[in-house]
């Protein structure tokens, strides 16, 4: 059946893209389509998406290769049935708008238009971007051959002050004034759906069209695949990326701690609890069928954490101040330290407010540079000796969060040890990959003979890893 | 390809039957429960806390009149809680009160293992249930992993075999509703089985007919300050947002107040209807000139 062998081609390509869609699944999918109306493209998305998608993560993968395939597909036949028509349709059609007008209809559009105007404007706007290019995959510039999509999106974008005008409208209407029968924020919201529908529908004129002119392979945005928020590295994280982290911290702090949890509830049961075993044997007419035991209370680490806040381990510090402090309760205490070349206690500051605020305020408040600025991991373990050794006891753990990187400057691993004679036991979490350490000013061999472990944490699957194998 | 108008009009028919049942499916929501029943496979539903997971089975269970047995997950649940259990303490009894009557042990055995002293648990109920039912698993993930691959091999075969009294399998297929709030991952063999809805807080405009659908009598112009501050408290930076049935609470408490004013004196009163953590509930409340002039525009 033609239909099955699209959607089990669709399939590939999902399983290209790094989706696992098993055997079963592509049944049902197949399944699905047999008793779903194929009428609507909704529908039919719908069908598959029930089908084959099994984790929230995969949403972006799913989207990204059905708008690919499927409408990738849909604009090549358009394409080719409406190239004859299209030219005469566009031959009678009076003189090309100026980009000026353009801009002036797409503002009264996206501010009480329907999709289908919107999606009109997209094709008017598509078309004076080729008029301008001297037309898609061709045209004056030596680049024109092989510009994909993105190159037209946007000098569209630049052609139509798209940038300027949303800025606009998006001020327009968090005042009230673009839609005057909705709440500002509802406002808001309604335009930057409308422009983003404007946006994908451009895109999707713009790849029509290149398509039309050079074949599918052309239109084919370059594949991405999206990663996994959990994968992504700290150190060069995006600020979209960040947002996107800090969204998925909550739930991975709470399958954390849940598993924590249930590791202690699982470990070995204390002794008979003989009071409580007979109290249930009365049920039982005296007969102790339940054998009750009592809950083993597990040992609560005191914790230190040492923190580098310098620019370079920024991002990473957080994450990890902010996952410890969601999984307080583990602990019987956290104190938290920050330095950069100075150190200073932090603690209080946690109380008092969330963690990136805190962050922030460290920033603001903290007395922790007073050289250069530059990160000096030596003498902020020296300094940490120097005032707060005295509070470290046989019960205290110590966790450094750092990349080793000293500028060059002396490593005092004498103070790291002297640390550790106190403490019962040094961590050390390094947000670069390991086959970086020890490069440049990297120093993390001067340390790593001190510390109990030295564990390479450069996402937060691994940083959740390491909690959960040391809580 | 048997692509029929019915399966539209199915569809639809799904989605205003389930709006007479007081939940509004999106086109989504719809296709997976068409699916679900057409396929005889589970739904699984992820999705933030408060959005309507639980809500689902319910609403599905009002709108086609198939019981709602439900089956509570939580740490430690196991087959006996689960599926069924022998009344021990009946059957005790019952050994105590014939001692001097002299049945034989034959005989004692047999009574003993009958359906009197059979305690069925929601899993068999749905399995041996007269008529379909809807089964709501809830808050699956928080259930161990061995349950979790007990509940895949009933699903699947939808038959249990009790050694002393044989196996039962089902004369209906139970409508199977799985939720999960994602505190841990479920296994890939159980979401191999299940058809997968991920349900998300939903746009404006569908939230505002939800509104509307569940408080009854609110007024227009309520309904629309109510949701314009829900939507800018969501916006704020919070450990916490207002989920569906926050918004639900709080609307109803604010039309059962009768104001059609939504001041700041009257958002501070009541904000813990919505908010419900100590600090977001500090930070909500520092902004709360932009949030009442949310709701007067």
């Amino acid at each position: 059946m033609q239909v099955d062998e699209r959607v089990i081609d669709f399939i590939g390509r999902l399983r290209a893209a790094g989706m696992h869609v098993s055997l079963a699944e592509s049944i049902d999918a197949c399944e699905a389509l047999k008793v779903v109306p194929l009428e609507t493209a909704t529908m039919f998305r719908s069908a598959l998406c029930a089908t084959l998608v099994k984790n929230e993560t995969d949403y972006p993968v799913f989207d990204a290769v059905f708008d690919e395939y499927f409408l990738g597909m849909a604009a090549m036949l358009d394409a080719e049935e409406s190239t004859d028509d299209a030219e005469s349709a566009e031959d009678t059609s009076s003189v090309p708008l100026t980009p000026e007008e353009l801009t002036e209809m797409l503002a009264e559009v996206l501010a009480s238009g329907t999709p289908d105007e919107i999606a009109a404007l997209a094709r008017m706007a598509a078309e004076a971007i080729g008029n301008m290019e001297g037309g898609f995959g061709r045209g004056s510039r030596p680049l024109a051959f092989m510009a994909g999509s993105g190159y037209y999106m946007f000098r569209g974008m630049e052609m139509l002050r798209f940038g300027k005008l949303s800025e606009q409208l998006r001020e327009m209407a968090s005042e009230g004034d673009l839609m005057p029968q909705m709440p500002p924020v509802l406002a808001l919201e309604e335009l930057d759906e409308r422009l983003e529908l404007f946006r994908a529908a451009l895109e999707r004129e713009i790849r029509r069209r290149l398509v039309a002119e050079r074949g599918e392979e052309a239109a084919r945005p370059a594949r991405k695949v999206p990663l996994r928020p959990e994968e992504i590295e700290f150190s060069s994280a995006s600020l979209r990326q960040v947002e996107d982290m800090r969204r998925v911290l909550p739930v991975l702090a709470r399958k954390l701690a849940a598993r924590i949890a249930r590791r202690q509830s699982e470990g070995k049961r204390g002794k008979v609890d003989v009071r409580n075993t007979l109290r249930h044997s009365m049920s039982s007419g005296g007969v102790p069928m339940e054998v009750k035991h009592k809950k083993r209370t597990p040992a609560k680490p005191e914790l230190f954490i040492l923190c580098d806040v310098s620019g370079s381990v920024r991002t990473f510090s957080t994450f990890t101040l902010q996952l410890v402090y969601s999984l307080h309760q583990q602990f019987k205490a956290v104190r938290s330290f920050a330095f950069i070349d100075r150190v200073d206690e932090v603690t209080e500051l946690f109380h008092l407010c969330e963690v990136d605020e805190a962050i922030e305020r460290v920033y603001r408040e903290g007395v922790l540079v007073d050289g250069d600025g530059h990160s000096d991991v030596g003498r902020a373990l020296d300094l940490f000796y120097k005032e707060f050794v005295a509070e470290l006891t046989p019960r205290s753990t110590v966790l450094i969060l750092s990349d080793a990187r000293n500028n060059a400057k002396d490593p005092r691993a004498w103070a790291l040890e002297r640390i550790s004679d106190r403490a019962r036991a040094i961590y050390w979490l390094n947000p670069e990959p390991n086959s970086r350490w020890d490069t440049g000013d990297s120093i993390i061999s001067e340390y790593e003979s001190i510390c109990k472990e030295v564990t390479e944490c450069r996402n937060l699957k691994q940083l959740a890893d390491f909690v959960y194998k040391r809580a | 390809m048997t692509a029929d108008v019915t399966g539209t009009d199915r569809i639809e028919h799904i989605k205003s039957g389930m709006k007479g049942a007081e939940y509004l499916c999106d086109d989504s929501i719809a296709t997976a429960l068409y699916l679900a029943g057409q396929l005889n496979k589970p739904i699984l539903a992820e999705g933030p806390a408060g959005v309507g997971k639980t809500d689902l089975a319910k609403a599905y269970s009002r709108f086609t009149g198939m019981p709602l047995i439900r089956l509570q997950c939580y740490e430690g649940l196991d087959e006996a809680k689960a599926l069924y259990e022998w009344n021990y303490k009946k059957q005790l009894l019952k050994i105590q009160a014939d001692r001097d009557e002299g049945t034989s042990w034959e005989q004692l055995e047999d009574d003993l293992f009958s359906d009197e002293f059979l305690l069925p648990r929601p899993l068999l109920k749905a399995i041996t249930n007269q008529d379909q039912s809807v089964l709501l698993v809830d808050e699956v993930d928080k259930a161990d992993v061995e349950f979790e691959a007990f509940l895949l091999e009933v699903l699947s075969d939808f038959q249990v075999s009790i050694p002393e009294l044989g196996t039962v399998k089902a004369t209906h297929l139970p409508f199977v509703v799985l939720t999960s709030n994602r505190t841990r991952d479920l296994s890939e063999a159980l979401r191999r089985r299940c058809l997968y809805l991920f349900i998300d807080f939903p746009d404006a405009a569908r939230e505002l007919e939800i509104i509307r659908l569940r408080v009854p009598g609110i007024n227009e112009e309520l309904a629309r300050r109510v949701l314009a501050v829900v939507r800018y408290i969501r916006q704020m930076d919070l450990k916490k947002v207002p989920s569906i049935s926050e918004t639900l609470d709080w609307a109803t408490a604010l039309a059962m107040l009768g104001r059609d004013v939504v001041d700041e004196n009257l958002i501070s009163k009541t904000l813990s209807l919505l908010v419900k953590e100590q600090k977001d509930l500090e930070k909500v409340q520092a902004n709360l000139k932009a949030l009442a002039r949310q709701a007067q525009d």
